[in-house]
């Protein structure tokens, strides 16, 4: 075992997270089994394949009564495409630019909304979530913006804007900053407060408390406010194309109907929902990647 | 240093005890709830006092009032004559829950370099000095594993070097041992005797155990009564050496351990519903 820890020390704590555990892979193991986390990531990989397992099952179940449904002598024929006719029309999709230039489209509009949202609404929310007093006096006001449909005011929005991108904003913005303004105010409740005393008795300064006291202790919860965010985002980004008309996935949708191509309505819908998916699993990553150290990560408490 | 286990009066004399913190009228209310009545009491430089008394006494927050993490509501406490309103540079407290005291997401050795982050020192000189802190606790090995990858006894071993690695002259520590087997607490207590006479500081520490308390201690400051009053400070004059075996077999060890407890029954029984 060699280490230089007056190298070391300084330099891990320079990056707390996924760097911390790389410093620290090199030099500690000696042990059977390797590290914590290399086990915790084993028992999560075979748990992960179980439940794929069962996902695919899932699928198919769905898949199976949708192309059941689409035979079914209820359904006028071809008005409910099945399965196999969606797939032929999304791979007939991937071929166009008019499919992949909706997706860029769509996916821009949503990572500068949800990048607004962020800017906004974590430093917002952290700033209420320190002060009690602002926590009380803001609650209302919050609860009454967030249970607005925001969808309802498209209209209004429309106006506004027209069919552009600050329509689609500021649809976006005013439905998905909630999310992650409430996640950061709550967040400021979860830094253990054993932690702020030693914090206190030894020092640290202002920079170095936020630093490896703060920005961990509510990585969690504001991670988990920008998932809710991203999809609320999603959501309203194709509302607003499909309704309000502005270019993406939704005006392709709204396209394809007003032209009765009913399976690339279905395709376009499925890459939605796939686009959804995708979202959801990179942050998920992304979250487990910046919470390696915490106990939801590693499985079991060690 | 004679083990003088005989002599039963304390033999230094008077004029040579330094005393380090200094606890003067102190009370403390929480709104109408009078917890803390009128704490005087010195502690002396270099010594191991630990305080015993009932639950809900007041001990912890004696320790917060002693370290200037809450405010006395009257009366003072002043740390080689400098009154504490806030946690003063040469003080480190071990808490009680080791579980989070730490921070997870830093390795034991960051963990104990943190607090050295403030001083003046150059990055070799924290890493050096907490390496040797980890290794005063005999932690050497687990430099870059993270807090919940050790033992509860590693783990409070880590907030121990955390302490000593901060180069304090007085260490609190609020039932450092409690949530520990029995036989790493007896490590512990053990380690907490070498590194004290070792680095020559002092050391406070609150305890439930009144064994631990005799052990451990020069003077033990029971605590009782409503509200909170000291009830008797106890010299032990255990003397310098002490052995988990022959120390605790030894008359006087039992004579102390009497004392203490029944000062603290009787304390105990008329205040408890
Ligand atoms: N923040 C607080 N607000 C109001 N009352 C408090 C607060 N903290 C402690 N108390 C009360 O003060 C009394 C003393 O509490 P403290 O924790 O200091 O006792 P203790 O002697 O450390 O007890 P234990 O031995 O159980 O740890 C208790 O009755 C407790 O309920
Ligand atoms: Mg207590």
């Amino acid at each position: 075992m060699s280490n230089s820890p007056a190298v070391t020390a300084p330099k891990s704590l320079g990056s707390p997270g996924p760097k911390g555990r790389r410093i620290s892979d090199k030099p500690n193991l000696g042990k059977p089994g390797g590290t914590n986390s290399g086990n915790a990531n084993d028992g999560a990989g075979v748990h992960w394949v179980r439940s794929l397992g069962w996902k695919v099952v899932a699928i198919a179940i769905v898949l199976l009564i949708w192309q059941l449904a689409s035979l079914s002598p209820l359904m006028d024929a071809g008005s409910l495409p099945g399965p196999f006719a969606v797939v032929g029309a999304l791979i007939r999709l991937w071929g166009t630019a008019v499919y992949w230039v909706a997706i860029a489209t769509t996916v821009k509009v949503w990572f500068i909304g949800l990048a607004i949202c962020s800017v906004v609404g974590i430093p917002l929310g952290l700033a209420i979530g320190v002060s009690r007093g602002a926590t009380r006096s803001t609650r209302w006001v919050i609860d009454f913006f967030r249970t607005i449909p925001t969808i309802a005011l498209l209209p209004l929005v429309l106006l506004l804007f027209g069919p552009s991108i600050s329509m689609e904003l500021t649809l976006i913005i005013l439905s998905a900053v909630w999310p992650l303004v409430i996640q950061s105010m709550y967040a400021v409740g979860q830094v253990e407060p054993v932690l702020k005393w030693v914090v206190k008795v030894f020092r640290i300064s202002w920079l170095d408390r936020m630093r490896y006291l703060w920005a961990p202790s509510v990585t969690l919860l504001v991670t988990t406010g920008m998932r809710l965010a991203a999809t609320i985002a999603l959501l309203m980004t194709v509302s607003a194309e499909y309704i309000g008309g502005a270019h993406g996935l939704g005006e392709q949708l709204s396209h394809s109907e007003n032209t009765f191509q009913r399976a690339d309505v279905f395709a376009y819908a499925l890459t939605a929902g796939l686009l959804g998916l995708a979202i959801n699993l990179v942050i998920l990553f992304l979250q487990r990647r910046m919470l390696w150290w915490h106990p939801i990560t590693r499985g079991a408490r060690a | 240093m004679t083990d003088s286990l005989t002599s039963q009066k304390p033999t230094n004399p008077p004029a040579a005890v330094e005393t380090l913190l200094a606890v003067k009228n102190l009370a403390k209310n929480y709104g109408k709830f009078e917890i803390l009545g009128d704490i005087t009491v010195d502690v002396r430089a270099g010594e191991f006092m630990c305080i015993v008394g009932p639950s809900g006494a007041g001990k912890t927050t004696l320790l917060q009032c002693l370290s200037g993490l809450l405010a006395p509501t009257a009366g003072n406490v002043a740390l080689r004559g400098v009154e504490v309103t806030e946690p003063p540079a040469e003080m480190a407290i071990v808490f009680q829950d080791y579980s989070r005291s730490l921070m997870p997401w830093l390795s034991i050795l960051d963990n104990v370099v943190l607090p050295l982050r403030s001083s003046k020192m150059s990055k070799d000189e924290m890493g050096n000095k907490a390496t040797a802190a980890l290794e005063e606790v005999g932690l050497k090995g687990h430099l870059h594993k993270y807090p919940w990858q050790l033992s509860g006894g590693m783990q409070q071993r880590v907030a121990i070097a955390r302490a000593l690695a901060f180069e304090p002259a007085v260490v609190l520590m609020d039932e450092p041992f409690a949530s520990v087997d029995a036989q790493t607490r007896s490590d512990l207590e053990d380690l907490t005797l070498r590194v004290k006479e070792h680095l020559g500081i002092t050391i406070v520490l609150v305890t439930h155990d009144i064994d631990e308390a005799v052990y451990l201690s020069d003077r033990v400051l029971v605590l009782g009564g409503r509200p909170t009053q000291v009830v008797d400070l106890i010299e032990t004059n255990l003397g310098g050496h002490r052995d988990q075996i022959s120390t605790k077999s030894t008359p006087e060890f039992a004579k102390l351990r009497a004392r203490v407890y029944q000062e603290i029954r009787s304390q105990a029984a008329p205040g408890q519903p």
